[in-house]
């Protein structure tokens, strides 16, 4: 459970956590384009800092942002190892029979790892601070201006919002089911081939029925209610952009600017 | 061989905002060949307590032995699944973990796991034993009705040959003929095969009609571990624990109320009524 | 008058069985009836028909007058909420406040409305406390009385109940049992229960008996609930009436009885 920190929503009382969550969507997507631009090192010390700064406003233990970049280590690892192999430029750094490392490998790597680190840095940042629901009545209003296109913006984010919800039941109903097969005697960690791909479905089996079982209660539930996709209905959460909203905007908005001047001149 | 719990705690998420700690100090010990009830409130550490009895949770603290096996906190258990062959655990709803394609494979399952060699044999004794019928083991377990579904799940513990079988709510969701012949099923395990039955329930009923002991829990510990007739004695002991005590037991202490005089032990409405008529005008 | 009246309902889930065969019965306004049958007896599939859910087979539907047909569903799910037996299943708001807003939502509330409909019907069912909680924190029975909360905010005239305390622990079913009588008492509301609760039963004011499709018995609770018939079907009897029984084989002169206090009081008399 606890290496579910990514994307978790983290109730705190903080300036950004009160925000209208459309502010920090917009926020959050004008920052990854910025992360984007090759603006250097300067560049991406100016993003992290100001990223920073939101995570300090947003009274998130750190800790947390650190933590959720864990499941990424051995991906990291696996890229450096590739890059040693592949990239052969720059100054040679070590040479141990035949095994070359140069320093380009070490670089291309260090600016993967940040982009990724400040990427996962700003999106935790706008998950552990908006509720889901709020999240999705997000986008539901972001989506709209491309409703005539087509876009069926309510029932995206209505989708959205139930998988939101069932989440955390889907997860206590898997410990569930593999603590009953458990007590049946699987075992995912040993076994054969055979005896594994059997543990497996013995888990994924079950889960798809309550799941659909699920489904089709929540679906009869919603419909006795008068709920009917594409019918016209009234919005309880009224969402509104404060000062600090706009003053997020403009301020992620001066910074990918910036990086776009910086990524000009590094050229 | 004994189950036994010494100063067992057992904390959830340790070190996070979300710690709980389920079981406080648990000391406790469950009687060899007897059916006992574990009951109490939601949230009162149940569930927590009987998942220590196979080594799916392991304590935070305290001792637990099951069996020949001692569970010490901190120490790695060896052999587990020797353990789990020998504990059946039954999970509430149990109907939910079918998935294989037909019946007889499914129940095969456990036996399998644990390396039997009869398994086919197994599987379909246990079948015979929650009467699910021959015909029908060739079928997909999707295709049951919701209590033969729970039949079979049952039966896929049942053929593990387990020493001790331990169930939580195992009645929840059923009709009453549904109930009453899964409580006669888990009576006859007891009493032809000398299982040792280990049941959470909310019903005092079925407490009252089928088992020899309780353990009642409340917050995480025990608060009460006695025989099942002098737990029912009158209905101060449930009540001074929130629990409603069984129809015959109210029916005996109204009565008392109004006068009658029953001193006798009362077990059965029969039992009940004798002392009753002879006290009233006919 | 007849708030509820089903002709001649048939239906099948396309297995040439009828898991509902030819059911007629009429329900009044402001009157308190369960269903009972064992498992698999057609209650659920009656319930989920009376809200639309389901098509019939044959037969049809009036509520309140209206038909129930694909055109006026809308109209019928504004005169009957339904309360389901998984009280995690029907839970679709991410709090409290949410879930409650939900079918107001639906039924294009205007939303400076909502607040004070919300927080009304939350107290009713003493759910104001909670209302910015989320689902994991509740216990089953203080979903139930949210999804009870929900339905009452769209003031339905009739309320069904499927099975809605059978997943509940004895404080829960207690709760919702109580909530159940406040309607039927305080707020005149028409009630059916589906439920395997004798107990239940004999508080309400007609009881309908359903066994493979068909209904066998009808009537008042304190009538029907002392046929022997019901143990054939799988079903119980209440428990005083059990001793009633076992008071007669012992030649005590005892008229029935279905509820404890009724059962006390008469052998009070006898004393």
């Amino acid at each position: 459970m606890n290496s579910l920190t990514l994307g978790k929503y983290i109730p705190l009382d903080s300036i950004i956590h009160k925000m209208d969550p459309r502010s920090k969507i917009i926020g959050m997507l004008i920052i990854i384009v910025s992360i984007f631009f090759p603006s250097g090192w300067i560049g991406y010390g100016i993003i992290g800092l100001s990223v920073f700064v939101v995570v300090l406003l947003s009274k998130l233990n750190i800790k947390i942002i650190f933590n959720s970049m864990k499941p990424m280590m051995m991906m990291l690892l696996f890229l450096l190892f590739i890059n040693t192999l592949v990239i052969k430029d720059g100054d040679l750094l070590l040479d141990v029979f035949g095994f070359t490392i140069y320093s380009e490998a070490i670089f291309q790597t260090l600016y993967i790892t940040i982009r990724l680190f400040l990427m996962i840095m700003t999106t935790t940042t706008l998950t552990a601070t908006t509720k889901p629901l709020d999240l999705t009545l997000g986008i539901e209003d972001l989506l709209k201006p491309f409703k005539r296109f087509g876009v069926p913006s309510h029932e995206i984010a209505m989708l959205i919002s139930i998988a939101l919800r069932f989440i955390p039941d889907l997860i206590e109903e898997t410990q569930r089911i593999m603590k009953a097969q458990a007590s049946r005697g699987v075992d995912l960690k040993e076994g054969t081939f055979k005896e594994k791909i059997m543990a497996i479905l013995s888990l994924i089996v079950p889960l798809f029925v309550s799941a659909l079982q699920r489904a089709e209660d929540l679906a009869n539930a919603m419909e006795a209610r008068g709920y009917s996709p594409g019918k016209p209905r009234t919005r309880y959460k009224v969402l509104k952009m404060k000062g600090s909203d706009y003053t997020l905007i403009v301020c992620s908005l001066i910074l990918m600017v910036s990086m776009i001047v910086l990524s000009r001149m590094y050229a | 061989m004994p189950i036994l719990f010494e100063n067992v705690s057992h904390i959830y998420s340790e070190g996070t905002p979300f710690r709980y700690s389920a079981l406080s100090n648990v000391n406790l010990d469950i009687t060899e060949g007897k059916i006992t009830a574990i009951v109490g409130e939601t949230g009162s550490g149940k569930s927590t307590l009987v998942q220590h009895l196979n080594a799916l949770l392991l304590p935070t603290s305290g001792k637990v032995t099951v069996l020949d096996r001692t569970i010490i906190s901190g120490e790695k258990p060896k052999d587990l699944k020797g353990l789990r062959r020998n504990v059946g655990l039954v999970f509430q709803f149990p109907e939910y973990q079918l998935f294989e394609e037909t019946i007889l494979k499914d129940v095969e399952f456990g036996p399998k796991n644990f390396g039997f060699e009869d398994s086919e044999k197994k599987a379909k004794e246990a079948l015979k034993m929650v009467g699910i019928e021959e015909s029908l083991f060739e079928k997909s377990p999707l295709e049951l009705s919701g209590g033969q579904k729970r039949r079979v799940a049952i039966a896929g513990i049942l053929a593990m040959n387990p020493k001790v079988i331990v169930l939580d709510e195992p009645t929840a969701g059923l009709d009453p003929s549904g109930s009453k012949s899964m409580m006669n099923l888990f009576y006859d395990l007891n009493k032809k095969y000398n299982k040792t039955i280990i049941i959470v329930t909310h019903d005092m009923e079925q407490v009252f009609a089928y088992c020899d002991e309780v353990v009642v829990m409340s917050q995480g510990q025990i608060k009460l571990k006695t025989d099942v007739k002098s737990f029912f004695k009158d209905s101060s002991l449930c009540k001074s624990f929130g629990i409603l005590a069984p129809h015959l037991i109210r029916l005996k202490d109204s009565l008392i109320e109004k006068g009658f005089k029953i001193d006798e032990e009362v077990d059965s409405i029969e039992s009940l009524v004798k002392i009753v008529s002879r006290q009233v005008k006919k | 008058m007849n708030v509820i009246e089903v002709n001649n309902l048939s239906f099948s889930y396309g297995d040439n069985i009828n898991a509902i065969d030819n059911v007629s019965f009429k329900i009044k306004e402001g009157s308190y009836t369960t269903i009972i049958g064992h498992n698999g007896s057609g209650k659920s599939t009656i319930a989920k028909l009376l809200i639309g859910l389901l098509e019939p087979l044959k037969g049809n539907i009036m509520v309140e007058g209206v038909p129930l047909t694909l055109e006026n569903l809308s109209i019928i799910r504004g005169k009957i909420g339904i309360v389901f037996q998984n009280p995690d299943n029907q839970f679709i708001g991410s709090t409290v406040r949410d879930d409650i807003a939900f079918g107001l939502e639906n039924y294009m509330v205007p939303q400076k409305d909502m607040d004070a409909i919300i927080e009304r019907f939350s107290d009713k069912v003493n759910m104001r406390a909670f209302l910015n909680s989320e689902p994991s924190r509740l216990s089953g029975g203080q979903k139930q009385r949210v999804a009870i909360a929900g339905i009452l905010a769209m003031s339905p005239d009739i309320i069904i109940f499927d099975e809605a305390t059978s997943m509940l622990d004895p404080k829960g079913k207690e709760d919702i049992k109580n909530v159940i009588m406040q309607l039927h008492k305080e707020s005149k509301m028409t009630i059916i229960s589906i439920t395997h609760d004798v107990e239940e039963v004999v508080e309400s004011d007609n009881v309908i008996v359903l066994n493979q499709g068909k209904i066998v018995m009808e009537g008042k609770p304190s009538k029907v609930m002392v046929n022997k018939k019901l143990l054939s079907i799988g079903l119980d009897i209440p428990f005083s009436y059990k001793v009633v029984e076992e008071l007669r084989k012992q030649k005590v002169k005892i008229s029935d009885e279905v509820t404890m206090e009724g059962l006390v009081n008469q052998l009070a008399n006898l004393i």
